[in-house]
């Protein structure tokens, strides 16, 4: 069973239109949801959870028509952290548990003590006094303490020390080596997702530009470096994006299709989707 | 939907009883007959409006979509909270009354208090009709001009029926005494009304069809 199946997903805003696209992720897996600010990331969970209601298209959660009555019960199984605090400001993470006891039947009041001990989040300090890092951390330990399944993650590492992010990736890694789990996590840090994900979706001005499994990717692409001449000289039809300075060229190619003689170096995930984008604004 | 609730009153907490205290404070004062009656009535109001900004403010709404709970419950939440502040008001005008004929040595007549409260309930559940179905529309930002408006509305509609009382003792509150079932009738329908169209308009609301 796949955790999340996506067909012709489109919603339509004033100035701006997602999709349609097609997208999958399979269980025990990590899907890292890469784009620009406003690429349409955030609208793709609120839509994969039926937040807001979609134009066209089909979306499938833990095997469930998200738009079925049987969804409800689903949503106990899927964990939420959103980009941006959501919890009143007053409330203080004793408080959140109580209020999200109520929300799920399998909450788990003593994993929830757990978290918040692991995190060192303090149970009665108001929500207002917590930094970035504990905000986020709070939304983590809400979103497993419910025997979730899967998990989405909006921006849930932005904003946060690397040390933090690396402490928090480890979590989402941890929950993901289960193979009836899976994890959806948007990011704009590349970096994050290159180490922590199976599959990597590309979002750009709301077209799903690529998905596809991380490694194969890397593999396809090369970072050809050369001189601006000797870029002249390259197949186009090869070329994915390029950069052309005053001292040489640099530019994303088919790697099984690059020229021999020039040196081609494999690309990081971040070289790959920077000159993908960059090739649609050319 | 008691989640909701709960998640209402510790945002309103402290809010809260600073609120009943002022209440009681007005209740008691000698030579501010009507004034605590006026203010337990507008507290029903500020609290459930208060929570809909604050749930605006934090994106309450966005975290709240993606849990189990249905829009249904998540409006029909506003309208209890609604319904409970105004009974929890009722009870402090109640006790406020009783303990200031206590020690004022004025007794409570009892049958003018119940036609009073009769009033209120009838404001106060007209006014959760209209206001919700306009904050879901709106939103609180405009909400709170609405807000002002509809403050200014129940000062003179409460101010007017004390002067009634004092000219005629309430003709009006008679007249709603003869009549309790249809005007509950009306107020129960138009009460069910709002609430389908505010559960229409927060959907509409959440896909972002309102600016």
């Amino acid at each position: 069973m796949n955790a999340i199946e996506i067909k012709g997903l489109t919603k339509q805003y004033k100035d701006f239109t997602l999709g349609p696209f097609d997208l999958t992720l399979p269980m025990g897996c990590v899907l890292g949801l890469v784009g620009e600010n406003g690429a349409g990331k955030s609208t793709t969970i609120r839509l994969i959870m039926d937040a807001v209601s979609r134009d066209g298209g089909a979306v499938s959660v833990l095997g469930t028509d998200n738009m079925s009555p049987a969804f409800r019960q689903v949503k106990e199984e899927i964990g939420v952290v959103l980009d941006e605090t959501c919890v009143p400001e007053f409330i203080t993470a004793k408080q959140l548990g109580k209020i999200l006891a109520g929300a799920y039947r399998n909450w788990d009041g003593e994993a929830y003590g757990r978290w918040l001990e692991r995190f060192q989040l303090p149970p009665n300090k108001k929500y207002k006094e917590y930094s970035r890092g504990m905000t986020m951390k709070l939304g983590i330990a809400a979103a497993l303490s419910h025997g979730a399944k899967l998990l989405l993650l909006d921006e849930a590492t932005s904003g946060l020390d690397p040390m933090v992010r690396e402490e928090l990736l480890e979590v989402f890694t941890d929950f993901a080596a289960q193979d009836d789990h899976a994890v959806l996590i948007s990011s704009h840090i590349v970096s994050d997702l290159e180490k922590s994900c199976d599959y990597i979706a590309f979002l750009h001005k709301g077209q799903l530009k690529l998905c596809e499994e991380k490694d194969m990717l890397l593999e396809r692409y090369g970072l050809l470096k050369c001189s601006p001449q000797e870029l002249a000289a390259v197949d186009p039809a090869i070329i994915h994006g390029k950069r052309i300075g005053e001292y040489g060229a640099e530019a994303l190619v088919d790697l099984d299709k690059a020229p021999r003689d020039l040196l081609v170096e494999r690309p990081t995930l971040e070289d790959v989707i920077l000159y993908l984008a960059k090739e649609e604004v050319r | 939907m008691i989640a909701l609730l709960k998640k209402d009153i510790f945002v309103m907490d402290k809010q809260m009883r600073l609120l009943v205290v002022l209440a009681f404070v007005f209740l008691l004062l000698p030579g501010t007959n009507g004034l605590g009656g006026a203010y337990a009535v507008m507290i029903s109001v500020m609290i459930p409006m208060s929570t809909i900004s604050y749930d605006e403010r934090c994106k309450w709404d966005r975290y709240a979509a993606m849990l189990p709970w249905t829009p249904r419950q998540i409006v029909g939440s506003k309208y209890i909270l609604h319904y409970g502040a105004m009974v929890m008001s009722m009870g402090l005008i109640v006790v406020g009354t009783y303990i200031r004929a206590l020690y004022s040595e004025e007794p409570v007549i009892w049958g003018e208090l119940w036609q009073m409260l009769g009033l209120y309930v009838v404001i106060l559940t007209l006014l959760a009709a209209v206001t919700y179905p306009l904050l879901y529309r709106f939103g609180t930002e405009r909400g709170r001009l609405i807000m002002v408006a509809i403050f200014a509305g129940i000062f003179i509609l409460v101010l007017g029926s004390v002067s009634l009382m004092a000219r005629d003792i309430g003709r009006a509150l008679d007249w709603l005494a003869t009549v309790p079932v249809p005007v509950l009738a009306a107020l129960a329908g138009a009460n069910v009304l709002s609430y389908h169209l505010s559960v229409k308009l927060y959907l509409r609301r959440r896909d972002g069809r309102y600016a």
